[in-house]
C-alpha cells in the first residue's frame, strides 16, 4: 500500500492543488436552491464562479461578503450580515452555505458566532444556514468538499427526526465524494435503483451540474439537486453508503447523530470495486442482480479482453485528489498497466489504500519532472502543455477540464462507466502503437542488434 | 498592512474627465452575489503576459491554483509566463510569517528558470499580517541580480480595474526607464492595455508593420521584459480600449513628456479614427497621407470580403453586456455588420465612454449600470433581441434559456479587432446565430406538441 511521500518546497509549480473553500463550495452545487457564501474578499467568489462555469459548462451562483480594506482590518460581520440578507432577498436560495476563507481566518475571526449573532438578532430570517470552517492553509478541493458535507448533514437535517427511529425500508443515502462527477453519481443511482432500493443522494450534481435548462424564471441559485426535505428523511435510511474515504466523516456523522449505519466503499471504478458494490446491494436489497448489470458486466470483461493488448505493461502517470487517484490506480492495475508517478495535491485516506510503493504530494510541476517515459498521463486539463513537452498523451479526469464538451455525461463508475473509461484510455494507447507502426514503416528494415526492442 | 497607494491611484490626475468613475472606483465593493474579480486578478491580467518573466503569487493556494492558466494571452516566443508559481502558504507560514519561504522561492525560480524578471503578487493574507514583501524583493534582487518587482494589489483593496492601476504604476515604478533601446525610430509608439488575448494583437501589428510605424513596447500582451523597460523612448503611447491603464499613459507623459491617444480596435469607424490619430500626433505629412490612403483601401476592401455577411445580419438586434471602451466600442463593430444594439452597459465606463455610447444606440438604446443575468434575458426577451453579446459569465445563463450567445470578454477563443478581427466577428455573429441549434432547441418534444387536428384526421 502506497505510503505519501511530502516534498517540501518553498515554491508549488503549477499548483494541482485547488482550494478548501473551492471543494466545500461545489458540495452545494448540488443542494437544490442552494447559494454557497464564500467569506472573503471579492475574488475568492470570482475565481471559485469562473472555475465551476467553465468547467461544468453551466452557471454556477457564488456569493460573496466582499471583504475590502476596512473589513479587513475591523472584522467582517457587518460584511457577512449585508451578503446574507442581500442573497436571501434578493434571489430567495433555500439555503445559504458559509465558508470561511484563508483571509478571514488569518484575522482569527468566529464565523460560526458572527452567524449565531445574526440569527439572533434578525429572527425573521429564515433561511436555513450552515457554516463550513475550510480555510485554504491546508488540504485540497476533496477536503472542503467532505467538511461541507458533514456540515450538511449536521445542519440540515432537522434533530427531532432521531426520535423516531425506523429502519429498514428501500431507502438508502448515498455521499459521493468529491471525486464523483455529474455522469459517476448519475451511474450509482441507476445501479441502486435497478436493485429496486431509493437513493437520497447528497450532493447530488447529476442534477445541480448536469444540462439543465430553464424556462422562463432563470434564478442565479443552484437550479437542482438534493431537496431539504430529502435531508429530513436520511435519519430513516438502512444504511448510508459513501463513496470516496474522504466522505468517511459525514457517513459518520449520520451514525453518530440518527443511528443509521454506513458502509464506505473507496472506488467504484474496475471491475472488483464494482463487484463488492453489486454484492452490497444484492445484500441489501435481498435481490437478484438484474439481467441488464449482468450484461454490463460481460461487456466490462470483454473490454478488458480487448483492450489488454494496448494495456498490458504501459507505464501511467496520473495527477489526480485522493479519492479519484485512488480509482485509476485501481482500473490500470485491473488492466495490467504500471503505475509510474502518482501525485496527489494533498494528503487524503484514500492515498494508503493505493497498490504503489508511494504517491508523491506535490504539484504538476513534480508529475513533468516524474513522468517522463509515462505512456500516459491522466490529469486535468491543465497539464496539457506539460504533456506536450514531455510528447506523452494526456488522458483529461479531475479538474478544471475548460477544454472538452460533454465532461458531464462521462462516468468512471460502475461496470459501464469502467467498461468506457477503459475503452477510452486503451484508444489513446492504440493510438500510440499506430504511431510506433508508422515510424517504423519511416524507418524500414532494422538491424540484428536486440537493444532496440521497445 | 501593507496596502499600496491604492487611494491616490483611483484619484488619477490623468483623468479630471472621470470624476464620476472614481467615485465609483472608490465605493468598496458590495457583498451579495459575485459580480466581478479583485484587484490581484487585475494586476495579473495586466502583468502576466509579459512572457519572458516569471510571475509568482504569495499567499495561500486559493488566489493562484484556483485561477492560474484560464487565460488565452498568447506568446511568439517565450513561455515561462504560463508557468504557475505560488508560495501555497500553510497556516504555519503565516504564524512564523512567509517572508524566509518568499525569499527562497525567488531564488529558487531563478536559478531554475532563468526569468528576465520576476514580478510578486503581494495577496491578501500576507498583506494583512504586514509582510514586509518590498524588502524581500530588494534583497532578493540584490542577489539574483534580477529586477524583483512587488506588485501591491492585495484582493481586498478593490475591483480589477483598481489591480490593473496598481499594475500600471508597478511598471512606471520598477520596470520604465530601466532599459535601454538599442535604436529607435521616429516613429515608436507604446501599445498600452493590449493582452493579445487569443492572438488580436497579431491582427493590428501587421497594420502598424505596414504603415511603417514601431512598435517599441508592447504593455503587455505578448510583451518582454526589456522591451517594456524601454516604453519611455516611445514619441507616442496609444492606449487601448482600457481606462484602467490610464495611469500609465498619464505617468509616462508626466515623466517623460510622451503623450498619448486612446481608442480601440474594435470596428472599421474606431480602426481607422485610432490609426489616423496616432499618425496625427507623430505629425509626419507623409506618414498621415499614407495613412489616409490605407484606411481607405482597408476600408473598402473589408466592406467587399463584409458584403455577403453583412445581408443576412442587416437588422439583427443584440443586447451587449461588457465593460469600459468596449461598451461602445463593440456597438460601433457590430454597426458595421449592420446589427442594431438594443442595449450596452456602462461598468467600468468614464463619461466619455457613457457619452459616446449613448451617441451610438440613439435615443431608443438602454444604457444599463448593472444587470445579472436573468435581467439580460428578460431585456433580451421583452425587447425580441436576436442575442446576448457578453462576457463567459453570463454565458450559460443565456445558453439555458435557449438564446444566441457571442463570448466578447477575455475568455474568448477569437480575436475580434483590426481589420481582420472585424470578418472573424462578422463570421461568427453570424455562425452563432444561423445555426439551426436555435429552431430545435425551443420547438417542443414530438410527444409535447399539441396537433390535434392530425389526430383527429387519423382516428
Amino acid at each position: 500500500m502506497a505510503r505519501a511521500v511530502s516534498i517540501k518546497k518553498d515554491v508549488s509549480v503549477d499548483p494541482l492543488k485547488l482550494s478548501r473553500p473551492l471543494g466545500a463550495a461545489m458540495a452545494l452545487l448540488g443542494v437544490a436552491g442552494a447559494m454557497p457564501l464564500l467569506h472573503g474578499a471579492q475574488g475568492c467568489a470570482s475565481f471559485a464562479k469562473v472555475f465551476f462555469t467553465r468547467h461544468f459548462r453551466e452557471p454556477a451562483p457564488m456569493g460573496t461578503s466582499a471583504l475590502s480594506e476596512m473589513p479587513v482590518i475591523l472584522g467582517g460581520e457587518e460584511n457577512l450580515r449585508r451578503a446574507l440578507l442581500k442573497l436571501s432577498q434578493k434571489f430567495h436560495p433555500s439555503m445559504i452555505g458559509v465558508i470561511a476563507t484563508a483571509l478571514s481566518e488569518t484575522r482569527g475571526e468566529d464565523v460560526r458566532g458572527m452567524l449565531e449573532n445574526f440569527k439572533s438578532d434578525h429572527p425573521e430570517f429564515k433561511t436555513p444556514l450552515v457554516f463550513a470552517n475550510a480555510p485554504d492553509f491546508q488540504g485540497s478541493l476533496e477536503d472542503g468538499f467532505a467538511l461541507m458535507l458533514e456540515a450538511l448533514v449536521s445542519g440540515l437535517i432537522p434533530e427531532d427526526s432521531a426520535l423516531k427511529p425506523i429502519s429498514g425500508g428501500n431507502l438508502l443515502n448515498v455521499l459521493p465524494s468529491a471525486g464523483f462527477a455529474p455522469g459517476d453519481v448519475d451511474e450509482i443511482k441507476g445501479l441502486i435503483q435497478a436493485f429496486g432500493l431509493t437513493p437520497i443522494v447528497l450532493p447530488d450534481l447529476s442534477l445541480g451540474m448536469d444540462g439543465r435548462l430553464s424556462g422562463r424564471g432563470f434564478r442565479p441559485v443552484v437550479m437542482d439537486g438534493t431537496r431539504l426535505e430529502e435531508l429530513g428523511k436520511m435519519p430513516f435510511a438502512r444504511m448510508t453508503l459513501a463513496f470516496g474515504k474522504s466522505v468517511e466523516g459525514a457517513a459518520r456523522r449520520l451514525q453518530e447523530g440518527f443511528g443509521v449505519p454506513y458502509r464506505v466503499f473507496d472506488s467504484v471504478t474496475g471491475l472488483q470495486a464494482t463487484d463488492r458494490f453489486v454484492s452490497a446491494l444484492i445484500e441489501l436489497s435481498g435481490g437478484k442482480v438484474p439481467q441488464k448489470i449482468q450484461r454490463d458486466r460481460e461487456r466490462l470483461l470483454d473490454t478488458m479482453l480487448d483492450a489488454h493488448f494496448f494495456t498490458g505493461g504501459k507505464k501511467l502517470s496520473a495527477a489526480l485528489e485522493p479519492d479519484e487517484l485512488l480509482a485509476v490506480a485501481q482500473l490500470a492495475k485491473e488492466a495490467g498497466m504500471e503505475l509510474q508517478a502518482l501525485i496527489a495535491p494533498a494528503n487524503g485516506p484514500a492515498l494508503g489504500a493505493i497498490e504503489a510503493e508511494e504517491v508523491t504530494i506535490g504539484d504538476l510541476g513534480d508529475l513533468e519532472r516524474m513522468a517522463a517515459g509515462s505512456d500516459l498521463l491522466v490529469a486535468s486539463a491543465r497539464a496539457a502543455r506539460l504533456a506536450k513537452r514531455l510528447d506523452i498523451p494526456l488522458f483529461r479526469m479531475g479538474m478544471p477540464v475548460f477544454d472538452r464538451v460533454g465532461g458531464a455525461m462521462r462516468s468512471k463508475v460502475g461496470y459501464k462507466g469502467s467498461a468506457r473509461l477503459l475503452a477510452d484510455i486503451a484508444n489513446v494507447l492504440l493510438e500510440l502503437e499506430e504511431q510506433k507502426l508508422e515510424e517504423r514503416e519511416h524507418h524500414g528494415v532494422s538491424h540484428f542488434g536486440l537493444e532496440e526492442v521497445g | 498592512m501593507a496596502v499600496p497607494r491604492a487611494k491616490e491611484l483611483i484619484n488619477e490626475p490623468s483623468c479630471e474627465h472621470k470624476q464620476k468613475d472614481k467615485a465609483a472606483c472608490r465605493k468598496a465593493p458590495e457583498p451579495g452575489s459575485s459580480s466581478g474579480g479583485c484587484a490581484f486578478d487585475g494586476a495579473t491580467i495586466a502583468l502576466v503576459p509579459i512572457a519572458d518573466a516569471a510571475h509568482l503569487v504569495h499567499g495561500p493556494i486559493a488566489c493562484w491554483g484556483n485561477a492560474w492558466g484560464s487565460r488565452n494571452s498568447l506568446s511568439s516566443g517565450p513561455s515561462l509566463y504560463r508557468t504557475a508559481f505560488t508560495t501555497d502558504l500553510s497556516e504555519n507560514d503565516i504564524v512564523m510569517g512567509g517572508e524566509e519561504k518568499l525569499f527562497r522561492a525567488i531564488l529558487e525560480i531563478a536559478g531554475r528558470y532563468s526569468p528576465k524578471a520576476l514580478f510578486v503578487y503581494l495577496t491578501c493574507v500576507p498583506a494583512s499580517t504586514g509582510e514586509d514583501i518590498e524588502s524581500v524583493c530588494k534583497k532578493a534582487s540584490r542577489e539574483t541580480g534580477l529586477p524583483v518587482i512587488p506588485v501591491m494589489a492585495p484582493g481586498f483593496v478593490g475591483s480589477k480595474v483598481l489591480g490593473t492601476r496598481v499594475a500600471g504604476d508597478t511598471l512606471l515604478k520598477h520596470v520604465i526607464g530601466t532599459r535601454e533601446p538599442k535604436e529607435t525610430t521616429p516613429f515608436d509608439i507604446a501599445l498600452i492595455g493590449e493582452y493579445n488575448v487569443s492572438g488580436e494583437l497579431w491582427d493590428i501589428l501587421p497594420v502598424f508593420t505596414e504603415l511603417g510605424i514601431r512598435v517599441l513596447s508592447k504593455i503587455t500582451g505578448d510583451g518582454r521584459f526589456e522591451e517594456v523597460a524601454t516604453a519611455h523612448r516611445a514619441k507616442l503611447s496609444v492606449l487601448i480600449c482600457s481606462n484602467a491603464l490610464i495611469n500609465l499613459a498619464g505617468g509616462l507623459e508626466e515623466r517623460y513628456g510622451i503623450p498619448f491617444v486612446e481608442g480601440s480596435f474594435f470596428g472599421l469607424k474606431e480602426t481607422n479614427g485610432l490609426l489616423l490619430r496616432i499618425v496625427e500626433r507623430l505629425g509626419d505629412a507623409a506618414l498621415i497621407e499614407k495613412t489616409r490612403a490605407f484606411t481607405q483601401a482597408m476600408t473598402r476592401k473589408t466592406l467587399q470580403t463584409l458584403e455577403p455577411i453583412r445581408k443576412r445580419l442587416l437588422g439583427k438586434r443584440a443586447v451587449l453586456y461588457t465593460g469600459g471602451v468596449k461598451s461602445w466600442s463593440v456597438i460601433s463593430a457590430l454597426k458595421d455588420l449592420g446589427m442594431e444594439v438594443i442595449a450596452t452597459s456602462t461598468r467600468k465606463s468614464t463619461e466619455q465612454d457613457i457619452a459616446k455610447a449613448k451617441e451610438l444606440l440613439g435615443d431608443q438604446g438602454i444604457l444599463l449600470t448593472r444587470a445579472s443575468g436573468e435581467e439580460l434575458l428578460e431585456l433580451v426577451r421583452t425587447r425580441g433581441a436576436d442575442m446576448l453579446i457578453a462576457g463567459g459569465r453570463n454565458q450559460y445563463a443565456a445558453l439555458k434559456s435557449r438564446i444566441p450567445f457571442l463570448d466578447i470578454n477575455q475568455e474568448r477563443m477569437r480575436g475580434y479587432t483590426g481589420y481582420k478581427g472585424l470578418i472573424r466577428l462578422a463570421k461568427d455573429v453570424d455562425r452563432a446565430l444561423a445555426n439551426p441549434v436555435w429552431r430545435l432547441v425551443l420547438e417542443p418534444a414530438p410527444w409535447e406538441a399539441a396537433v390535434p387536428g392530425e389526430l383527429a384526421a387519423e382516428v
